[in-house]
């Protein structure tokens, strides 16, 4: 039996390992650990809670927003503040700007290469590549004349002796299945998708001030009501037409012309089964309404024939194979951040007797069941609670691919639904913004109700991440924060085993996973990547790894 | 000449924001042309694409490098020179400057560059101020860069 570690070290000790036993070339079982401490919580107590929104959104440094929009519908809930309709329409559409950002680069910056072979593009016919492209897409740039530009400036990138860039990935790996053309085409792609990573980042500053880490949200409403004038409302919907033309000519086309190489992966990674989605975008004003347009819901054992209420009193922590004291499961509004790091060994290897605790991820449970959350966990529910529009979607992309309605529960599905979601989003995005033009046309520019801070109280704000269910509880005494929780996407999908032993949803999905090369774990990054992990925070030194280096010292 | 003076880093990790601290310096001490942009990155990564893109022949990047020399050593080299790693990478966090000065050139946006590193002391300890060590290092950084820009007659 081999054992893989995957633990992307960085300088510091932040992020996500995953160890596996492989047997018989397969995942036999699996061990996911954050091995950052955040703490925002402890740090949270004491401070006035209408900064809760602008600390909290530090969390992270890409999907920043959704902290806000989470911390600020807490508040909202806690000082009894519904806010104006014009509100709730920008918040909507600077939360969908976040999603037409975070969902393209995750497909190709995060997740294309380990479906794309880079060194293989190499040896791709310009011509063929144009015509491949021409029966998958309808990308305006893609011409023989535009491949031979980017294989030449790759092969030169390559043949300079610079190897390193490839030298870290699986290329040649016997997993890779797509023929020379697609490669070129995906990696020519995956350099226009930065174009267009920086038209939704420009999206979402229009109204949420700046990107990332948006200014203008704030408990009652929002603040950008000074700027709803022609300027910013064309510049929005002209990015719109940008970002959704990439997205209905290039971003679904290719995750369709990938993954008939790939259908076998609709069978690998599904996991439990359960999933959970708050719900986002909501269509009315009130706390916690139901009136989403992807709607809360719960699915227990992939059963597609029933759906329920999600409800956030069902769920707690566990924190048995964590790293805080405590052994009872609880909720978070009574929530406890207390660190108590026991190490992991040497990291050689994992045995539950001796490293009971190994990760610093808590492990969320709703009704004692395990929950995969994500862009799969939103779209499955939308699915069974009869949206239309996502039923269409999906029943025409399983159709497209000759696919199996059991394939959505997979690493596969989990990457076809967030590309679904996207252009399902960019389109709601384009009646949202006319429904505001309408608003203000009628004269009605209210964008924040006044607030007071309670001497007492309690709240809580629930939405989606990108990657997933995302809930911020807050509790207030003597007018300052006395508790403050966040239950974040990746603790659910990443959690380790539960009190009764579970595994969490990373750590499930890889049960049975082949895997060809066990110093080269190609397919675990698949099934790991397809949810969109996020664990730490940026780092960002030059590490050259090699000694040739010292002959550039100048002093 | 339009050139880009960038520095990286995050500065709550002590020497681990060395590139921001020489920026600031910088910034405080001299005043510069219309062609010479000089900005505090911080780590921002993949997000410095646009800016990348508009149009620069020259960016000076200064950041903290990571060798078994002593701290407060300086390097001086290009892109070109030192191999590094295509973002085959498991967080949006680890898409970095390097990665991101690639994929732009990739994308056949082309520009010079000149990278300024500076070995670290202390890169995981918390705290906004660089370690003493660095600091004639620091101060040589800005003296070359200057020289860099008269050589180029861009001030």
């Amino acid at each position: 039996m081999a054992r893989v570690i995957i633990d992307p070290i960085t300088r510091i000790e932040g992020h996500l390992r995953i160890e596996v036993e492989v047997e018989n070339g397969k995942v036999k079982d699996a061990y996911s650990s954050g091995t950052l401490f955040r703490g925002f919580e402890v740090f949270m107590r004491g401070r006035d809670p209408r900064d809760a929104w602008y600390i909290t959104q530090r969390a992270c440094g890409v999907c920043t927003s959704v902290h806000a929009i989470a911390s600020v519908k807490c508040l909202d809930h806690a000082f009894g503040v519904e806010i104006p309709e014009n509100a709730r329409i920008i918040r909507n559409l600077i939360m969908g700007a976040q999603y037409l950002h975070d969902h393209p680069v995750h497909f190709y910056h995060l997740h294309a290469l380990d479906w794309v072979d880079v060194v293989s593009a190499l040896s791709a016919d310009p011509k063929k590549t144009a015509a491949f492209a021409a029966n998958h897409n309808n990308s305006p740039k893609d011409s023989v004349n535009h491949f031979k530009k980017v294989k030449t400036r790759l092969k030169k990138f390559v043949d300079s002796g610079q190897l390193g860039p490839f030298a870290n990935g699986y290329w040649g790996h016997p997993a890779y299945k797509l023929p020379p053309e697609a490669n070129l085409m995906a990696v020519s792609h995956y350099l226009d998708a930065l174009e267009l990573q920086k038209k939704s980042a420009q999206l979402q500053a229009i109204f949420g001030g700046k990107n990332p880490h948006i200014q203008s949200v704030i408990p009652g409403g929002v603040t950008v009501g000074g700027i709803l004038d022609v300027d910013h409302i064309a510049s929005f919907k002209y990015l719109m037409q940008e970002i959704m033309s990439f997205i209905e000519n290039v971003y679904i086309p290719d995750v369709l012309a990938v993954a008939p190489a790939y259908l076998d992966w609709g069978g690998i990674g599904a996991g439990h089964g359960n999933y959970l989605a708050w719900g986002l975008f909501p269509q009315d004003t009130k706390h916690h309404t139901k009136n989403q347009t992807f709607p809360d819901g719960v699915i227990l054992n992939h059963d597609l024939s029933k759906v329920f209420d999600a409800d956030t009193a069902k769920v707690a922590e566990h924190v048995k194979h964590s790293w805080y004291d405590g052994a009872e499961a609880k909720h978070p509004k009574d929530g406890k951040t207390d660190p108590k790091y026991t190490g992991l060994n040497d990291f050689k290897g994992i045995d539950l007797d001796k490293n009971e605790k190994y990760s610093w991820l808590k492990s969320p449970r709703y009704e004692d069941q395990v929950m995969e959350v994500g862009p799969l966990a939103r779209v499955l529910v939308a699915y069974v609670r009869g949206n239309k529009d996502v039923q269409n979607l999906v029943n025409s992309t399983l159709k497209t691919l000759g696919a199996p309605a059991t394939a959505l529960f997979s690493t596969l599905g989990r990457t076809a639904a967030r590309a679904l979601e996207t252009v399902f989003i960019g389109k709601e995005m384009e009646k949202w913004i006319d429904e505001l033009i309408g608003n203000i046309s009628k004269g009605n520019v209210d964008t924040a109700n006044p607030i007071e801070i309670p001497d007492s109280g309690f709240g809580y704000g629930t939405t989606e991440a990108p990657r997933g269910a995302l809930g911020h509880w807050i509790e207030i005494k003597n007018k300052k924060i006395e508790n403050y929780q966040m239950v974040v996407p990746t603790t659910w999908n990443g959690s380790p085993r539960d009190n009764a032993g579970k595994r969490g949803p990373f750590e499930e999905s890889l049960i049975g996973t082949p895997v060809a090369d066990a110093k080269r774990p190609l397919e675990i990054l698949r099934t790991i990547h397809s949810f969109d992990p996020c664990l730490a925070c940026a780092v960002h030194v030059i590490d050259p790894q090699t000694n040739e280096i010292h002959k550039f010292k100048v002093a | 000449m339009k050139i880009l003076i960038l520095g990286v880093g995050n500065i709550l990790l002590k020497d681990e924001g060395i590139g921001v601290h020489i920026i600031r310096k910088l910034q405080a001490e001299y005043e510069f042309p219309k062609n010479v942009e000089v900005l505090d990155g911080g780590t921002l990564g993949m997000y410095l694409t646009g800016k990348l893109e508009e149009g620069f022949d020259l960016v000076i990047v200064v950041d903290a490098i990571l060798t078994d020399d002593i701290p407060g050593s300086v390097y001086r080299f290009s892109l070109n020179d030192i191999p590094y790693k295509f973002p085959n990478k498991v967080s949006p966090h680890e898409i970095g400057l390097f990665e991101t000065l690639t994929l732009v050139q990739l994308r056949g946006i082309e520009f010079q560059t000149i990278i300024f590193g500076i070995v670290p002391k202390e890169i995981k300890a918390w705290g906004m101020e660089y370690s003493e060590e660095l600091e004639d290092g620091a101060n040589k950084i800005v003296e070359m860069i200057l020289d860099e820009l008269k050589e180029l007659k861009a001030v």
